[in-house]
């Protein structure tokens, strides 16, 4: 398990390096110089100016140079100042990243209950009713955009109930109720697509297992369905799930954005969209590494669960 | 940064935060108010401009306690406006704040002087804000006689001290600070010395004489903030002298302003509170409209107004005067030469179809466009005047051109936004004389960068800012140095003409030198004015004494200070 553990730590931190190369080379690599489109507003600038802003941009002086800084930087804890604010970008992102990690968690727990009861169901009920049923909801969420829905809803909510969602956040520790009947609404549909993918991976898994011997075995040694179903299948079934969880866990963070915007919460997504149109180069590259690593995070957390649940996955060397 | 909206309102989802330019104002003859600031109620009457060279007596100048309201009704106090907006990035309005903030900041601070136009008025009217009287005893000198009684908002670090000429001087110095991020610096240029002569009086030098000075000190930018916070301090709070003060910014959720007691317009404001809440999704915002929670919103599409008349009867729609949509042409050209020749870019003007531009592009909302806007008055050239389309005339120059064959035109597009809003009707009908005019959109930032900004384009149908004075909405495009001169537009007789019509001290009089220009641009052709858009805004019917403003649309230069909710 320690050989494991290692393993997975320094390919984290691999990752995490190998995506500082890309967030930090994106912003260099923009189409139109980042200077150029910071001026472009304002008309005319001289060397000078275009200098000086290159400057503060950590845009001079040769690039492993850059890199350098810019690493020490973040080493230190230190995410920049934006642009235009000339505020520390750290504290905006410590202010916005619980808002999504909440949505994302929120979103994501719902997905793997939607999917996994769904999924089960499906299978236990194969070929009968239920399970087509089952399916078709499950591919009607995976196909239908969360977004959408959420448009039509509000859209419809207000024309004919004059209802439209909450508009200004609540924070958790300020009103816990108000905050989660805030963020309910969102975190369910955006859990859909995930929940779709989920149900048809937990169902096919199912199926796999629910035919193994041992699961005949369990069934003649008198044991009850509820038992046999979600003690010794699921826990077998389960094992590629909670994968695909820790691959989706990273996109949910990504797909706020979009629920941010429409809920009006004010997360990292929006924040993110925010510094990019007002091309706050120092903030786009601050949230993209900081997202990128979260994701890391999760992902190695999920390969130690993986480890945990799955003795054949720690022991797999030996 | 200047405001975008043209972009805004095109792209939903990819809201453009960039700073408001300039609002224009309607132009023609004006009635400057000299004396300004007394607070009784007085209903509009004509006024002449006491002592400010070319005034007129033609148009109503209103003293403030503005009345917008029929039959008198009284005000009533107390209550909380709720707005929407995005997330302030910087309250320093004149040095690099966006959009925005800036239309937050108008309640906050208070400005040289104010501009109002009014939606559908034919009177727009300026009146001194901070500066109660003004002098001109020459030319080039202007004596500002600061309002009395004054004092910033009790909040640190000013804490309630009283406002100074000193106070104003350092801001309009600062706004003059030469660098890219101050707005106002290229259009103040004209100032040589600022100068506190005591403690409520600033006395301001010119290089020259300059007819739309107080136009540029009405801008939006204009604001006139402590010097206190002139260190970086204005990039993170507001303290002014105005209705309202910020009382709390929850950066990326919402920005609560409340009255301010200490303002020196006594008895006003007449609100509580004003409420923006962080919310830049455009379908939500029309849905939150429909349902009432938001007080205005200044998007609106056509297709909503029905929901809306339907499911909030009492809410009050306007089309205002938006922006302009014009086709720039590269006059230098090297992809496409032919556009060198001015009787192709006339063979384009005359091929475009206008009423289609307007009915099919933008929904039949929009005027006939020509150089300065609706909003710029009697600057503008008489309808008579304005090219309508021509398709023989346009073949027939583009025969005499050598391209009796057709040609083809790349037109370069952003890909925020969406090519029906007129581009493609542009397309549609050049191909008509034989131009092949392709739509080629890349994206935003890259367009705004090659473009927008340095022409590397043959072609670029667009959205355009509006500036108060009509010599700024002319320089910035054509005047051979102009900032968004995409079109490479290069005149010198042009330029000089366009010095001295900035020089004319008697607007009335300037107004047929800037015709003159117009002349000039339309014949010159380097770009195709497409039309004059409107914008669809909206109000609750709750919010009382209190109407858009043409070209207001980019949330700025509106005041809530003598509006109230019933």
């Amino acid at each position: 398990m320690i050989a494991y553990l290692v393993r997975r730590l320094l390919l984290a931190a691999l990752t995490v390096v190998i995506m500082s190369f890309l967030v930090f080379g994106s912003i260099r690599i923009v189409p139109g110089k980042a200077v150029d489109l910071l001026l472009a507003n304002t008309g005319a600038a001289t060397p000078a100016e275009r200098q000086d802003l290159e400057q503060k941009l950590g845009l001079s002086g040769p690039i492993w140079q850059q890199y350098g800084t810019w690493v020490g930087n973040l080493a230190r804890g230190d995410l920049g100042k934006s642009v235009f604010s000339d505020q520390p970008i750290g504290p905006q992102v410590k202010r916005y990243l619980p808002v999504t990690l909440e949505l994302g968690l929120m979103s994501m727990a719902m997905s793997t209950i939607l999917g996994l009861a769904l999924g089960v169901f499906a299978a236990v009920k194969h070929g009968s009713f239920w399970d087509f049923s089952s399916t078709s909801v499950g591919v009607a969420m995976l196909s239908i955009p969360g977004y959408w829905i959420a448009t039509l809803i509000i859209g419809y909510g207000a024309v004919y109930f004059g209802w439209t969602p909450p508009l200004i956040y609540v924070p958790f520790r300020d009103d816990p109720l108000a905050n989660l009947g805030q963020f309910w609404l969102p975190a369910l549909l955006m859990s859909f697509s995930t929940a779709g993918v989920l149900m048809r991976l937990t169902r096919t898994t199912m199926l796999e297992v629910l035919r193994q011997d041992y699961i005949r075995t369990a069934r003649a040694k008198g044991l009850g369905s509820f038992v046999v179903t979600w003690r010794h299948a699921l826990r077998n079934a389960i094992v590629p799930v909670i994968t695909m969880i820790g691959i989706y866990l990273g996109f949910v963070l990504g797909s706020t954005v979009i629920f941010e915007q429409i809920f009006a919460l004010p997360g990292i997504g929006r924040y993110m969209i925010q510094s990019i149109n007002s091309r706050d180069y120092p903030a786009v590259q601050a949230v993209a590494i900081v997202v990128a690593t979260f994701v890391v995070i999760i992902n190695l957390v999920v390969d130690i669960a993986y480890g945990v649940i799955d003795p054949r996955i720690r022991y797999g060397s030996s | 940064m200047k405001n975008l909206n043209y972009w805004q309102r095109a792209s939903n989802r990819r809201r453009f935060l960039a700073g408001a330019g300039a609002i224009g104002a309607g132009v023609g003859s004006i009635a400057i108010v000299g004396c300004g600031g007394s607070s009784d109620k007085s209903t509009p009457t004509a006024s002449s401009g006491a002592g400010s060279p070319g005034a007129s007596n033609d148009l109503m100048a209103y003293k403030r306690h503005h009345v917008f309201e029929t039959g008198s009704p009284t005000p009533k106090r107390g209550g909380t406006l709720t707005l929407t907006t995005n997330d302030p990035d910087s309250f320093d309005v004149y040095a690099g704040a966006g959009g925005y903030a800036k239309g937050i900041a108008q309640q906050i601070y208070n400005h040289p002087w104010r501009a109002h136009l009014p939606t559908g008025s034919k009177t727009p009217f300026y009146e001194g804000d901070l500066v109660e009287k003004w002098e001109q005893p020459d030319p080039n000198t202007w004596i500002l006689h600061m309002r009395q009684g004054v004092v910033w908002q009790n909040r640190p670090p000013v804490n309630g001290r009283a406002f100074t000429a000193d106070d104003f001087a350092k801001n309009i110095n600062r706004m003059m600070t030469n660098q890219p991020q101050y707005s106002l610096h290229t259009r103040l240029q004209m100032i040589d010395s600022v100068t506190a002569t005591d403690d409520k009086t600033v006395q301001i030098k010119l290089k020259w004489p300059y007819g739309y000075f107080i136009y540029n000190l009405a801008d939006q930018d204009s604001v006139i903030i402590p010097p206190e916070l002139f260190d970086g301090g204005a990039k993170t709070t507001a303290v002014g002298t105005g209705p309202f003060y910020l009382a709390d910014w929850q950066k990326g959720s919402s920005v609560t302003l409340k009255k301010n007691d200490t303002y020196w317009d006594k008895g006003l404001p007449y609100m509580d509170q004003i409420q923006y809440v962080v919310q830049s999704d455009f379908a939500t915002n029309i849905a939150n409209f429909i349902a009432g929670k938001i007080d205005i919103f200044s998007l609106l599409t056509p297709e909503s107004e029905a929901d809306i008349k339907k499911n909030n009867p009492s809410a009050v729609l306007w089309y205002t005067i938006a922006y302009p949509f014009v086709g720039t042409l590269n006059t230098t050209s090297d992809t496409q030469p032919a556009l060198k020749d001015v009787r192709v870019r006339q063979a384009i003007k005359y091929a475009t179809d206008y009423d289609a531009e307007i009915k099919l592009g933008f929904g039949g909302h929009g005027y006939r466009g020509q150089p300065l806007s609706k909003i710029h008055g009697g600057n503008q050239l008489p309808d008579s005047e304005i090219p309508t389309r021509d398709v023989p005339k346009a073949k027939s120059l583009l025969a005499e051109a050598g391209f009796a064959n057709g040609l083809k035109i790349v037109d370069s597009i952003s890909d925020a936004v969406i090519p029906d809003q007129g581009h493609t009707q542009w397309a549609a009908a050049l191909k008509d004389a034989g131009i092949d005019l392709s739509l080629q959109a890349s994206p935003f930032n890259q367009w705004v960068s090659k473009a927008f900004i340095q022409g590397q384009m043959e072609a670029m149908s667009t959205g355009l800012f509006s500036f108060i004075p009509p010599d700024v909405q002319m320089s910035v495009k054509w005047e051979s140095t102009g900032a968004y001169n995409a079109s490479h537009y290069k005149n010198a007789d042009w330029d000089a003409a366009l010095q001295k019509a900035r020089q004319e001290l008697d607007l009335t009089k300037a107004q047929p030198l800037f015709q003159d220009l117009g002349r000039t641009i339309l014949n010159d052709s380097p770009d195709i004015f497409l039309l004059e858009n409107q914008q669809l805004v909206g109000k609750q019917g709750r919010l009382k004494n209190w109407v858009f403003q043409d070209g207001w649309w980019s949330g700025a230069n509106m005041w809530f200070d003598v509006a109230w909710l019933d």
